[in-house]
């Protein structure tokens, strides 16, 4: 090959690649400057406010990182990060685990029944956070509801659930399951009719059994929704609030006080939008560590 | 070329003009945000429409906004956008950081000396700040000890008069599914309304306002939690959902026995609708603690006007008609769409049956004078104050210590509080 | 194995079978007692909605005729426009980002997919004043591409799509390049039409997430013709008089359309197509 020929085809490569990546950035761009406007903009606006005391309704006032320090000794804060990693471990296991274990059992039978099941699993996930949580209300009335009417007849006594200190933050957790599990079942599902029939075949004639067959196809062969299971219900776990608003309000005695249920008592209640802010900056960051160290023992969930 | 040029700025001039001057001729348009549902929302919807009628270049839109989030995401939102209301409520926990802003509109001119001398000196005093007058307020209302005669009768108990008595009768009263008393349980503004009475009844406070230093300590701040405590244990509900406490649709159906309420809820009973008249309701004024004296809240949210609105005058005149000028909204306002005293002598003059009628004799007779303003402290000091109450009911803690904790926040809070209070 | 062992075999498997399909009704009921008390409750009279009785006591429809009375049809279709527009324009947008970061190879390709995971930590409480201010100043408050444009950047449905993309077998992929099809072709052809189970499982959840979005609308709009379902059902809550029949059966009502729309969809989620041309 001659050398002008070489710088040919050097040169060949090189508008390809513009190519590619103009092409990417072509597909990328709607959303990027969706976000670029609707989310780094506002970021931008509210890490500002953060650096300032600001009431929304008086000038505001720059006072560099003090935000940032008085949230150091915040004990309030902290002790409201430290409920939210508690509800994020009883959260993320609860809601995986029984996806995961109803998309197998769905998987597994067929037909008509199926799909009706599939339908009745997903109807909690349609219903608003208002209406939900009035029902849930409801059924955990101390003394009215429906829970404990049930327990009545294995003889428990009634428990005060959303109104007891030790039980409301699991109530929290499992009515916010019980809305979602339908829903991350079906994803699951959607996955899972897209391993080949022939690998278990092929296992099968090796004679593993159930067990085996999960853990050597269906599991790893799950590994991207996995990790998209994992990652998002870790962040939802950790924005955790609407339940908490409408039907706690943070307690009973600061029992459900999350940390997103914290930073909104000090924007809206406190009207400290600048502290409300640097607080969130934290929770963030946060949050941003767990993910990232998720993806890097994950791989980012790109199949080799 | 130069001719053109102004030329066109001879025509650009005269259309600008001409468009202020239609803009002069059009309406004043007034923005009026109201959280009212039912009943008082059409109350504050028709005043809109009245007020159009009587003066028609004037424009007022009333708009209804979720209660839930009325003072919090919506008002802050707004105000934080510069496009907050004209007219607004604002709740007690807001009043002073609006007043100290300068959100607030002086109301002071628009009150001659007539107007303020019919206004309890009382109600005046808790929208006045640095003597200026920031609010108007339009309502009163008082709590009391609501409780199904029935039931008495049946446990053969009388209305309890004492804290002591107030225990006893809530362990007799529940049983099976009726619960005894209910209170408030879940944290909040309403909770501390509620609890405060109590708080009083004993000599306690939360801040001596002259020094600004918390007082949220000694016996009868920590009797006061105590009590709370006691009633959960002898079986007021910790967690009572729909309706909340504030509706006494629970007590109508026979659910509880006693319940802790105020003035508002008559009209619930009254309302042929609900068909709770068969059940026989007494009412008396609330417990008071061994050597205590009595005790009630006087509350209420208040009208404000926003002094950056660009009619704020027209703002201000249109709350004035409403509520500081002819007694007959004021009236109806009270007596027909809801029950609530009116904080100007001269319209509960003008409703002097009413009062006296049925229920609302016990308010006016036994309750109204015992009337303390319901204080305006910041969320901050309501806060601290809700978990001391909190921890008291829920988690069996000292209160002592719980006292302590929330007297030092207080302190925290007030060091860094620079407004007037 | 003899005949008899293999029907006995079937036999345990059949009843196995059914002992499975037991269970899964079960656990469905645990999904729909709590939406039958919101709908048993839609239809007690307002003052025995809080009886909470499993079989009412009486029968009223006057919550329905209440909320029907209402603007109720213009909320509606308020809420329909908005749901149908955001659901349509970003799973156009998130499927194109979510091919890009999927199967691109283009400089800054980790950084812009980190970029996009770190917006779903932003806490929405602290974007909310900043938001309102940007929306205020584009002049879009009481309009509904107030609510509608900033709703559509989201990285959820992009993060999904690229997990879907990313178990695309990569032999399609060279196959149709072989064939003279272009990248933006393969996407059409090829990614799109193997993805049916996750496209439609995006839009049902935005759909849904769009249909039952209460606090944004609630603050953009402030006159009443331009209120969501979510918003006018919110503005019935009160201290008194709060008619709680016609909450409940807004509350069935607006679950009614996401049901059908769910129900008629739900059917492509599982044909599995993507393997189909390949072993």
């Amino acid at each position: 090959m001659s050398s002008q020929g070489f710088a040919t085809v050097k040169f060949f490569i090189t508008k390809k690649r513009v190519a590619k990546n103009l092409f990417a950035y072509l597909m990328l761009a709607p959303d990027i400057i969706g976000f670029a406007i609707f989310i780094f903009i506002p970021v931008g606006i509210a890490l500002y406010v953060s650096l300032h005391e600001w009431n929304g309704l008086s000038p505001m006032k720059f006072i560099g990182l003090r935000n940032y320090v008085t949230l150091v000794s915040d004990s309030l804060w902290w002790h409201s990060v430290g409920i939210t990693i508690v509800y994020a471990l009883m959260f993320v296991p609860m809601i995986y685990c029984s996806s995961l274990l109803i998309a197998v059992f769905l998987n597994s039978i067929t037909g008509k029944i199926q799909g009706f099941l599939r339908v009745i699993y997903f109807v909690p996930f349609t219903v608003s956070t208002i209406v939900l949580s009035i029902i849930w209300l409801f059924m955990l009335d101390p003394r009215r509801g429906l829970v404990n009417d049930f327990l009545h007849i294995f003889g428990i006594s009634a428990q005060s659930f959303l109104g007891n200190s030790k039980q409301a933050l699991f109530c929290i957790a499992f009515i916010t399951a019980w809305t979602l599990i339908g829903y991350y079942s079906i994803i699951f599902l959607a996955a899972l009719k897209d391993i080949p029939v022939i690998y278990y075949e092929a296992a099968k004639l090796d004679g593993a059994n159930a067990f085996q067959l999960f853990k050597s196809i269906t599991f790893p062969m799950l590994k991207e929704v996995n990790l998209f299971v994992l990652v998002v219900t870790i962040i939802a776990s950790f924005q955790v609030f609407d339940q908490v608003k409408v039907m706690t309000s943070g307690g009973p005695a600061g029992a459900t006080n999350v940390a997103v249920f914290y930073i909104y008592t000090n924007a809206f209640d406190y009207l400290k939008l600048g502290y409300s802010s640097a607080l969130a900056f934290v929770l963030f960051v946060i949050m941003f560590v767990f993910s990232m160290l998720l993806l890097k023992i994950t791989g980012g969930g790109a199949r080799e | 070329m130069k001719k053109l040029l102004i030329w066109v700025a001879v025509l650009v001039l005269s259309v600008s003009m001409i468009s202020a001057i239609s803009l002069a001729a059009d309406k004043t348009k007034i923005t009026f945000w109201y959280f009212h549902s039912g009943a008082e929302g059409e109350f504050m919807a028709a005043l809109a429409d009245k007020y159009n009628k009587v003066n028609p270049n004037v424009e007022v839109t009333a708009v209804s906004i979720p209660q839930a989030d009325y003072m919090g995401v919506k008002l802050t939102t707004a105000f934080a956008g510069d496009v907050g209301p004209d007219v607004f409520f604002m709740s007690p926990g807001d009043f002073l950081k609006y007043a100290n802003s300068g959100i607030a509109l002086d109301l002071t001119p628009y009150y001659n000396e007539e107007l303020k001398a019919d206004f309890l000196p009382s109600a005046l005093d808790a929208v006045t700040v640095n003597g200026k007058i920031v609010g108007i307020p339009f309502e009163i209302e008082l709590l009391g000890l609501y409780y199904n005669k029935d039931m008495f009768a049946a446990a053969n108990v009388q209305p309890p008069k004492t804290w002591n008595e107030l225990i006893e009768v809530t362990k007799t009263l529940t049983k099976g599914k009726v619960a005894g008393l209910l209170i408030e349980p879940n944290k909040g503004y309403y909770q501390n309304f509620i609890w405060y009475p109590f708080l009083w009844q004993g000599g306690g406070d939360i801040i001596d306002v002259a020094t600004k230093k918390g007082i949220f300590e000694g016996p009868a701040v920590e009797n006061a939690l105590k009590l709370w405590g006691d009633l959960i244990k002898a079986g007021a509900p910790a967690k009572v959902t729909i309706p909340g406490t504030w509706d006494l649709s629970l007590l109508g159906q026979g659910d509880v026995a006693m319940q802790i309420c105020g003035t508002w809820a008559i009209a619930v009973l009254e309302d042929p609708e609900n068909g709770y008249s068969e059940t026989n309701i007494g009412l008396v004024p609330l417990p008071i603690p061994d050597n205590g004296k009595a005790a009630t809240d006087a509350g209420g949210w208040k009208f404000m006007v926003n002094a950056n609105s660009k009619n704020a005058d027209a703002a201000a005149k249109f709350v004035m008609w409403a509520f500081a000028g002819d007694t007959s909204l004021p009236l109806e306002w009270c007596t027909k769409t809801k029950f609530a005293y009116s904080p100007r002598k001269s319209v509960v003059e003008a409703g002097k049956d009413i009062y006296s009628k049925g229920l609302r004799k016990v308010f006016t007779d036994e309750i109204y004078t015992t009337a303390i303003g319901e204080p305006r402290y910041p969320s901050e000091i309501v806060d601290a104050v809700g978990d001391a109450l909190q921890e008291v009911m829920f988690t069996n803690a000292d209160p002592k210590a719980a006292a302590k904790k929330a007297n030092d926040r207080i302190n925290e809070f007030l060091k860094s509080f620079s407004g007037s209070m | 194995m003899n005949s008899e062992g293999k029907l006995i075999k079937n036999k345990n498997g059949q009843i196995l079978y059914c002992v499975k399909i037991l269970g899964g009704i079960i656990l469905g009921c645990l999904f729909l007692i709590p939406i039958y008390m919101l709908f048993v409750s839609s239809i007690k009279p307002t003052g025995e909605v809080f009886d909470l009785r499993f079989i009412p006591k009486t029968i009223s429809l006057n919550g329905y005729s209440l909320i029907l009375k209402q603007k109720f049809l213009s909320y509606f279709l308020n809420s329909l426009f908005i749901s149908t527009t955001v659901t349509i324009v970003a799973l156009v947008f998130h499927s194109m980002a979510g091919y890009a970061l999927a199967r691109l190879d283009f400089v800054g390709r980790n950084v812009v997919f980190i970029l996009i995971l770190g917006t779903l930590m932003i806490p929405f409480s602290v974007i909310l004043v900043p938001l309102f201010i940007l929306v205020k100043n584009f002049g879009w408050l009481n309009t509904f591409k107030g609510v509608i444009i900033p709703a559509i950047p989201h990285a959820y449905g992009i993060f999904l799509f690229r997990q879907f993309f990313l178990t695309i077998p990569k032999e399609l992929e060279e196959a149709a390049i072989l064939d003279g099809c272009s990248p933006f072709g393969i996407f059409i052809r090829i990614f799109l039409p193997l993805s049916k189970p996750i496209i439609i499982v995006l839009a049902v959840a935005f759909f849904i997430a769009n249909w039952n979005n209460y606090m944004w609308p609630m603050i953009v709009n402030q006159s009443q013709n331009k209120w969501v379902l979510q918003v006018a059902l919110a503005n019935y809550i009160g201290r008194t008089d709060t008619p709680w029949d016609a909450i409940m059966a807004g509350g069935v009502i607006t679950i009614i359309p996401i049901l059908i729309l769910f129900f008629v969809l739900q059917r492509y989620i599982v044909e599995g197509i993507k393997m189909s041309g390949i072993k």
